[in-house]
C-alpha cells in the first residue's frame, strides 16, 4: 500500500454514463465523465445543483439507487480493479474501508437510535476484525484527531446531543477510521458556519497530510475550492466542461461556464471604498433539466460566446496545456 | 449614490434601542418556564433611508430574531423600535396592520415561504387586497408591472409556486414584498438557498430595486462575502449582541473587535494565490444562549480576553466616527 506511485492514478473514471428512469422516461444524469484521481491530492468537483456532482460520487461507491438509477456505461478503476464489476461482498469490503465518503447532511447521515460509539466501533469490527476493546481505543484516538473535546463521553452520546459541527466531525472520524486511500467529501461544510467550516477544512487537510489520503471534494463553493484544492473538475449538465490545476482554472478559465461561475462571486478581496454600485456578473438562465434533449453544447443557451457551430455540434476536449483541458469551441476567445 | 451620500441623509428611518428578547423555555406537563434563551440581548442601531445594513454572525447569534422583531413577528421583551417617530414595539394588532405596509420581509427558504395553493398572481396581489391600496380593477395591471420589475414573465401569473425554480420563487417573494411599496425590507438570508449564478441575479435585482425606489434593506446573512458586497454598513452579532458596527469598507478591511477579526479570517477567499488564512482561527463553538457567559459574551473564545472581560459587560461605544464596538480591550 505504501509503494503507490504518485504518478499512477489511484482512482480512474472512464466514460461514465448514469441513467435514471422516472415518470418522464429515461434521462442521463451523467452523460460522459472521465477523470483521474492521484494519491495525496485534493480534487474538487464543482458545478451548480443538478450538474451531476453527487451522482458521480455515488457511482464510485456503487450507491446509485437501483432500479431507477443505473450505471449504463463506463469504467471505474480502483487499485487496478473495475469497481463496476465487483460482487456485493467485495463492495462491502471496499466501502468505508478503502474508499469512504462524507455525506452532505451531517444531521441525517448518522443513525439516531445508536450511540456514537456503537456507530464508530462497528466500522472497525466489520472491516478490520478487531475486538470491541481495540476498536474502542482506536475510535477514541480518532475522535481526538478530529478534535472532539471529550471523546470518552462522546462515545455514549446519541447524534441529537451534538451540534452540526460536532456531527460533521463524527462523520469525518467515521470515514477515516480505516485509513481509507480515497475520501469522497460531498459538500462537507455547506450547512455549517464559516468558523466551523474553517475548522473542518483545516482538519481534513491535516488528516490528508498525516494519512496520505486522496480527497475528492464535491462543492459549489468556489471560495473553498480556491483554498484547499490542487486540481479542479468543472461539471455542467452531466459532463465535465473544464479540468485543470486550481491556479490555472482561476487565473485562466477557458470555458464560459467556469468563467461565469467565477465572475458571479462577490469578492471581498477586491473591495474598494466606492464599489457599492459594482454589479455581479449574471449568468442568464438555468441548468437544463436532465430530461431536456439538447443538440450541440449544453451550455450554448446561456453562453455569451455562442456560435452556430455550438448549437449543432458537441464540443470535444481541447488540451490547452498538459493538465488543462476544456470542452469549448471558442476557448481561444476567452481571455 | 455612493456611501457618503447615504450618510448625509440625517434622520434615520428606523431606530432600534436596547432591544431585548428572551424566549421562555418550558418543560414538564404544566409547561413551567425553567429558563430563558437570551436571543436578543440589548441591540441598538439605526438605519437611514436608502441604506443597506448587513447583519452577520454565526447561527444562533440572534440575527434572524432581530429581523423578525422589526417586522413585529415577535414581540420584544423590552426596548424600542422606532419607525418614523412611532415606537412600534408595543403596537396592537390594528396599528400593526398599517405599520406593515412600510416594512416587509423576504424569507430564506423560497420553498416554504410561498403558499403552494395560491397562484403566483394571487400571492403578489394578496397584500394589495388586504391593505386596500389599489382599486380592484387595477390590481391585475399592478401585478403585471411587479412581475416585470422583478424579472418574471407576465404569462407566469397563473402558475403555482412549484412550477418555479428557486431563483424565480425568490423573485416572487420580492414582488410580494414590493407590492405595498414599503420603505424598509428585511431580507433574511434571501440568497442562501440559491446557486451562485442565481444568487448573483437576485443580489443585482435587490440592488437595482433599492436604487429605483430608495428602499432601505436590512440584509441578514451568514455569508459575509454577499453581505460585504451589498451593504453600506455591517453589524456583527454574537450571542444576541452587536459586537461591532461600522461602514462596510472599514469593518472588512480593518476590523477592530477580536470576534470580527476571527470571523473574517474564517471566510474563504476565491483566490488560490492567497492561500488559507490561519492566523486567527476561532476554536470551539458558540456557547448556548440559555446560559450566556457573564461579562463579555465572547470572552470564552476570545484570544485576548482578560479577567475584566469575564466580569464586566463591555459598553457598545463609538471608537471612531461611525465605528462602534463592544470590547474592553480595543
Amino acid at each position: 500500500m505504501n509503494n503507490q506511485n504518485i504518478n499512477q492514478p489511484i482512482l480512474s473514471i472512464k466514460n461514465l454514463r448514469v441513467i435514471f428512469s422516472g415518470e418522464f422516461g429515461k434521462a442521463a444524469a451523467i452523460k460522459d465523465v472521465s477523470f483521474d484521481l492521484f494519491p495525496k491530492e485534493t480534487l474538487a468537483v464543482v458545478g451548480e445543483s443538478g450538474c451531476g456532482k453527487t451522482v458521480t460520487a455515488l457511482s464510485i461507491l456503487r450507491l446509485i439507487q437501483s432500479p431507477q438509477g443505473k450505471i449504463e456505461k463506463g469504467l471505474i478503476e480502483f487499485d487496478g480493479k473495475n469497481i463496476l464489476k465487483l460482487d456485493t461482498r467485495s463492495l462491502y469490503r471496499l466501502r468505508g474501508n478503502k474508499i469512504s465518503m462524507i455525506f452532505q447532511e451531517p444531521m441525517t447521515s448518522l443513525n439516531p437510535v445508536l450511540t456514537i460509539g456503537r456507530q464508530l466501533t462497528e466500522v472497525l469490527v466489520f472491516h478490520q476484525h478487531v475486538s470491541e476493546n481495540e476498536a474502542k481505543d482506536k475510535t477514541i484516538e480518532m475522535l481526538q484527531l478530529v478534535q472532539i473535546p471529550d471523546p470518552k463521553t462522546c462515545l455514549h452520546q446519541y447524534p441529537h446531543h451534538l451540534s452540526g459541527g460536532m456531527r460533521q466531525r463524527i462523520m469525518i472520524a467515521m470515514a477515516l477510521l480505516c485509513d481509507p486511500r480515497v475520501l469522497i467529501a460531498d459538500e462537507p461544510t455547506t450547512s455549517l458556519d464559516v468558523t466551523i467550516q474553517a475548522q473542518i477544512l483545516d482538519l481534513m487537510l491535516e488528516i490528508q497530510q498525516k494519512l496520505g489520503t486522496a480527497i475528492i471534494l464535491i462543492t459549489h463553493d468556489l471560495a473553498v475550492v480556491a483554498n484547499i484544492a490542487d486540481r479542479v473538475v468543472v461539471m455542467y449538465a452531466g459532463k465535465i466542461v473544464e479540468e485543470g490545476k486550481v491556479k490555472e482554472i482561476y487565473d485562466n478559465p477557458r470555458h464560459p461556464y467556469t468563467q461565469g461561475l467565477l465572475k458571479s462571486l462577490p469578492r471581498l478581496d477586491q473591495l474598494n471604498k466606492h464599489n457599492k454600485e459594482m454589479r455581479l456578473t449574471e449568468m442568464p438562465g438555468l441548468v437544463p433539466s436532465i430530461y431536456a434533449h439538447s443538440i450541440g453544447c449544453s451550455f450554448a443557451p446561456r453562453c455569451p460566446y455562442v456560435t452556430e457551430q455550438c448549437r449543432k455540434k458537441e464540443p470535444s476536449f481541447k488540451t490547452i496545456t498538459k493538465e488543462h483541458r476544456t470542452a469549448c469551441f471558442e476557448w481561444e476567445k476567452m481571455k | 449614490m455612493g456611501e457618503n451620500e447615504v450618510n448625509s441623509v440625517s434622520k434615520p428611518l428606523l431606530t432600534v434601542k436596547n432591544l431585548y428578547t428572551h424566549f421562555p423555555i418550558r418543560r414538564g406537563i404544566f409547561q413551567k418556564t425553567v429558563a430563558y434563551a437570551h436571543a436578543v440581548d440589548g441591540v441598538s442601531f439605526s438605519i437611514k433611508s436608502g441604506e443597506t445594513l448587513g447583519l452577520v454572525g454565526e447561527s444562533g447569534c440572534g440575527k434572524t430574531t432581530v429581523g423578525r422583531l422589526i417586522v413585529r413577528l415577535e414581540k420584544p421583551t423590552s426596548g424600542e423600535i422606532i419607525l418614523e417617530d412611532k415606537n412600534i414595539a408595543n403596537f396592537n394588532k390594528k396599528n400593526l396592520k398599517s405599520f406593515r405596509r412600510n416594512v416587509q420581509i423576504i424569507f430564506q427558504d423560497p420553498y416554504s415561504s410561498l403558499n403552494p395553493r395560491m397562484t403566483a398572481g394571487a400571492i403578489v396581489s394578496e397584500p394589495m387586497i388586504i391593505h386596500n391600496i389599489v382599486p380592484r380593477n387595477k390590481i391585475n395591471n399592478e401585478v403585471k408591472k411587479l412581475f416585470n420589475r422583478v424579472g418574471l414573465h407576465s404569462e407566469q401569473i397563473d402558475r403555482y409556486p412549484h412550477e418555479f425554480s428557486g431563483g424565480q420563487r425568490q423573485r416572487l417573494s420580492i414582488a410580494r414584498a414590493l407590492a405595498l411599496n414599503p420603505k424598509l425590507i428585511i431580507a433574511d438570508e434571501p440568497v442562501s438557498a440559491l446557486d451562485v449564478s442565481i444568487q448573483a441575479q437576485v443580489v443585482n435585482l435587490l440592488m437595482d430595486l433599492q436604487r429605483d425606489y430608495q428602499l432601505s434593506f436590512i440584509f441578514i446573512s451568514h455569508d459575509i462575502s454577499v453581505v460585504g458586497h451589498i451593504s453600506n454598513r455591517i453589524a456583527v452579532m454574537y450571542l444576541g449582541q452587536i459586537m461591532e458596527l461600522a461602514p462596510r469598507f472599514d469593518i472588512l478591511t480593518e476590523p477592530i473587535h477580536p470576534y470580527t477579526e476571527s470571523l473574517l479570517s474564517s471566510v474563504p477567499i476565491p483566490n488560490p494565490h492567497i492561500g488559507r488564512q490561519k492566523i486567527k482561527r476561532l476554536k470551539g463553538e458558540v456557547p448556548s444562549s440559555i446560559n450566556p457567559p457573564s461579562g463579555c459574551p465572547f470572552h470564552t473564545r476570545c484570544p485576548i480576553a482578560e479577567k475584566k472581560c469575564s466580569n464586566e459587560k463591555p459598553i457598545f461605544r463609538e471608537i471612531k466616527p461611525d465605528h462602534f464596538i463592544a470590547c474592553h480591550l480595543r
